[in-house]
């Protein structure tokens, strides 16, 4: 039985809604919580040293923030002022949408992997179960090693104007591995290596 | 007034229609319906009274004398600041003066007597506004189910208990008589509806915050792991989940039809991990042909026509590509058929159920797959002379190696993590990476009997599973029949493999991982009154960081206890030395007994005796005390109490309790205990102490200083 021996907890019983404080719940002691007929409310919740904070709206949460902040900008100084931060000081952060988009909207889109490699951290990775589609004025991948792979199709297109340039360049198809006795042992021996 | 005594009283207010139109309340349901009229006075401040042995032969309510609150004055009352309202109904017994002494006309109400929430005395409703007769719900009875045969429970097949009884008759105020019947009432904040001390409206704020979320792997080999974690999302929906003729309702918030909804967006969920391992086995056939081609081109085909040939490969394979993505946009509909025949059937996922439930749609996938793509590789290799081999054995390698395409990108050389699930009630759990060759030899369906046998056994055959999984729906939720809650008994007796068809209830499962170590394992202590308050570690492991220790998470498997969280403290040599218990959370089970079964639930049997069997006696002594606050304004006199025999010394600097030295543990704590600090200046502080437990004979020690211990490891 929750509360059963704990006789400090606080209720304060309205017709629409009700405050709470002390009982126990599947997310810890409740320190303070408001909750609504329909049980939408939020709260404080005790687990140790710590205290969560749970909110349940039904429907829709929305927050309108920045009406009267100033954000002055150029192009050579954007100081950071948030109207919005969520920062945390240990943990993950997660969205998910279960049943709809994630959509993110801003002048500029920045995302820095800062993590270490002690934790094997540092990776900024994307999976698309349908497919990916970058569209800008101009775009430049750049990394030390760079690979591209189509597993059916790969296609490099220049409209006006296309150029390859390495080191060295091997154009070859994948066919002709092995047709060419000094290509074979090149490729072994680059195979050898763990290039690949 | 008042010089030689206040002339005191005891009444009841009138019920609320006898004085709201007339005195209307600043945040009451009525406003806005009078406001404009500038003739109705506003009083905000009075009510109609009934005073006992005075109005009691006064038959109408709008007769009564008004009576004045006297209110607070720590709260607004008009002058200068926001009105300030009360909060009668109607209905209540209150206690006041007579402003007017010896002449009692003018009642002052001072303070309202409470009543007891649970109270079903014969008093007016509160909330009444009709003019002639009141209804508490405001619901129509009829809108709800009630009674104890009203329905049951689809997941288990149990009758659905009466939750709630609170009076909804109706009050007729001319005639004085409470007419209708008793009826159930819906969720509102105040009232009780789980027997627990919790509102029915919190019972629905605790569902909503029932949330999981997982962590996808780059490897996307976290398939199994994660579909174990919607099917036992979905166990659990079916076991809440409450039919009534031929509606259903989410039990804990009460919504009617939600069982469709939630089930399309469980299936939706598997839909998703299902589509990424659909574009796994798509790569790998076009890998797979892709080398075997280039080999045939590479010994065979002249130089002049190697492009025509590529030309015409290619369009082959945008086919079967094309071909997959119908594949993959029927998933949804496969999934939730697949989803619907398993309706009743199940009340428990393991791992190896959601194998074989993978590898049952695998299976039907890859049939629908292999029938739509085989001719065409089939043509095409019959043209190439065989050069592509067997078109099974492609589907199958493709099939065998699934995820393995994400090496050829590298995917070794990303952050890897293995699959994981945050269950906000009760925190992480860690998952397995995919094993294909159990997910590929496990397709006997979750042991679903498809029928039984002349021994009265169940069978266990794909086949039939297949069929129903074409749309054959006609038996979901049907009652079992006599044969079959006749096999409750042995369902009950099956212990290990893969038992998707029953729960055994008993103390939480404490699982420990994570932190680099290995091998620590422990019990939960359980007190009589369902808190966890401590842990016997079993074995300590070894290899744990101090600075990085472990997950403790406490696995409730019918989910009878809720919300305990722990963590472990690593000793020096790398072993578990304690676990602190940060919540205890409540409702759990201190041995095994009850067992829900798909027929319904069953008291108990052998097993769960066999496993109660395994256990010992021991009591709770103070190990150590932790400082979750260390208050100020203490002095180096203050004492600490906390009985049982125990000794405890606080750590005082700068008044501030730093920390706690045990000199005495003590003996028989059931319970944590709270610790009193005794002093004069100190306030704020927060000490929380943590238990251990010492193996005692069963009777060295009264049974009131001891708790039973369940071995669960390995159960």
């Amino acid at each position: 039985m929750p509360n059963a021996g704990k006789g400090d907890f606080d209720i304060d019983n309205r017709r629409n809604f009700r405050f709470e404080g002390g009982q126990n719940s599947p997310y810890g002691k409740v320190s303070y919580r408001v909750l609504t007929n329909l049980g939408s409310g939020h709260g404080w919740y005790q687990v140790g040293k710590s205290e969560d904070h749970q909110m349940v709206a039904t429907g829709r949460s929305v927050e309108a923030l920045g009406e009267n902040l100033q954000k002055s900008k150029t192009d050579t100084q954007d100081p950071v002022n948030p109207a919005k931060l969520i920062s945390a000081k240990h943990g993950d952060i997660v969205l998910e949408a279960l049943d709809g988009d994630i959509i993110l909207i801003g002048d500029n889109i920045l995302m820095y992997a800062n993590g270490i490699r002690d934790t094997g951290d540092g990776d900024i990775q994307m999976y698309a179960n349908k497919g990916i589609n970058v569209h800008a004025t101009d775009i430049k991948i750049r990394g030390t090693n760079l690979r591209l792979m189509g597993i059916k199709d790969l296609s490099l297109i220049g409209k006006v104007y296309g150029e390859f340039t390495g080191g060295v360049i091997n154009a070859v198809a994948s066919s002709d591995f092995g047709a060419s006795t000094l290509l074979g042992k090149l490729t072994s021996i680059v195979k050898s290596l763990g290039a690949f | 007034m008042g010089s030689d005594g206040l002339k005191w009283w005891i009444g009841r207010v009138a019920p609320r229609s006898a004085w709201a139109d007339a005195g209307l309340l600043a945040n009451d349901k009525d406003i806005g319906r009078k406001v404009n009229e500038p003739e109705i006075d506003i009083y905000y401040n009075r009510v109609k009274v009934q005073v006992v042995g005075y109005h009691d032969q006064i038959a109408n309510p709008r007769d009564l004398p008004w009576a004045h609150i006297l209110a607070t004055p720590m709260l607004p009352s008009g002058y200068g600041y926001k009105d300030h309202t009360h909060y009668l109904e109607g209905g209540e017994s209150v206690f006041g003066f007579w402003l007017d002494g010896e002449d009692e006309q003018k009642p002052v109400i001072m303070g309202v007597f409470y009543r007891h929430k649970k109270s079903d005395d014969e008093s007016p409703p509160l909330g009444s506004s009709a003019s002639t007769s009141t209804n508490a719900n405001n619901d129509p009875p009829e809108s709800k189910p009630t009674g104890a045969t009203a329905g049951t429970n689809v997941g288990t097949s149990d009758p659905i208990k009466e939750q709630r009884y609170i009076s909804n008759r109706k009050f007729n105020i001319v005639t004085g008589q409470w007419e209708g019947e008793v009826k159930t009432r819906s969720n509102i904040t105040n009232e009780t509806s789980t027997g627990k001390g919790v509102s029915s409206a919190a019972d629905s704020h605790h569902l909503f915050l029932k949330r999981k979320t997982n962590r996808p792997t780059c490897r996307r080999d976290n398939a199994i792991s994660e579909i174990t974690g919607i099917l036992g999302d979905f166990a659990e929906i079916l076991i809440t989940a409450q039919q009534y003729a031929n509606f259903y309702v989410n039990g804990a918030i009460g919504v009617l039809g939600n069982l469709q909804s939630e089930i399309d967006l469980i299936a939706k969920s598997i839909a998703k991990i299902m589509t990424g391992l659909f574009n796994s086995i798509r790569d790998q056939i076009f890998i797979e042909v892709g080398t075997r081609m280039q080999t045939f081109i590479n010994s065979i085909l002249p130089e002049e026509i190697k492009p025509i040939f590529g030309q015409s490969t290619k369009e082959i394979m945008d086919t079967i590509f094309c071909i997959f993505e119908n594949l993959i946009g029927s998933l949804l509909k496969t999934i939730t058929d697949f989803l619907l025949t398993l309706v009743g059937k199940f009340v428990n996922a393991p791992i190896c159920a959601a194998e074989q439930f993978v590898g049952a749609l695998l299976s039907k996938l890859a049939s629908d797959m292999s029938s739509a793509i085989s001719p065409i590789l089939e043509t095409l290799s019959n043209t190439l002379g065989g050069a592509l081999g067997k078109v099974n054995e492609i589907i199958g390698k493709a099939l065998d190696i699934v995820g393995i395409v994400f090496k050829f990108i590298g995917c070794d050389e990303l952050k890897c993590p293995l699959p994981s699930r945050w269950d906000n009630s009760f925190g992480p759990t860690q998952g397995e990476r995919d094993s294909a060759q159990r997910m590929f030899s496990a397709i006997s369906i979750l042991n679903i009997p498809t029928g039984f046998d002349e021994n009265g056994k169940p069978k266990q055959t794909l086949g039939g599973f297949l069929q129903e999984a074409e749309g054959n729906t006609s038996s979901i939720f049907g009652e079992p029949t006599d044969e079959e809650k006749q096999t409750a008994a042995y369902i009950s007796g099956l212990v290990g493999g893969c038992d998707s068809q029953l729960l055994r209830c008993g103390p939480p499962k404490i699982e420990i991982f994570g932190g680099d170590g290995i091998g620590g394992f422990a019990n939960a202590v359980v007190s009589n009154l369902g808190e966890v308050i401590g842990a016997d570690v079993i074995e300590r492991g070894f290899g744990y960081s101090p600075t990085k220790p472990p997950y403790v998470t406490f696995r409730d498997a019918c989910g009878n206890g809720s919300g305990a969280r722990g963590r472990a403290v690593i000793g020096d040599d790398g072993g578990i030395d304690r676990i602190i218990i940060d919540y205890g959370g409540y409702g759990y089970l201190n041995n095994f007994g009850e067992i829900k079964t798909i027929y319904g639930t069953i008291p108990g049997d052998v097993n769960s005796e066999t496993a109660n069997s395994d256990s010992k006696t021991v009591t709770g002594q103070i190990d150590i005390v932790e400082v979750f606050d260390p208050g100020f304004g203490y002095n180096p006199g203050d004492t600490l109490e906390v009985g049982n025999g125990a000794e405890l010394t606080p750590i005082i600097i700068g008044g501030r309790i730093l920390g706690v030295e045990v000199n005495k543990g003590g003996t028989g704590f059931t319970s944590i205990p709270e610790i009193t600090i005794n002093s004069e200046t100190g306030v704020g502080a927060n000490l929380s102490p943590v238990l251990k437990f010492t193996d005692v004979g069963q009777d060295s020690l009264p049974p009131a200083e001891t708790v039973i211990v369940v071995n669960c490891v390995g159960k």
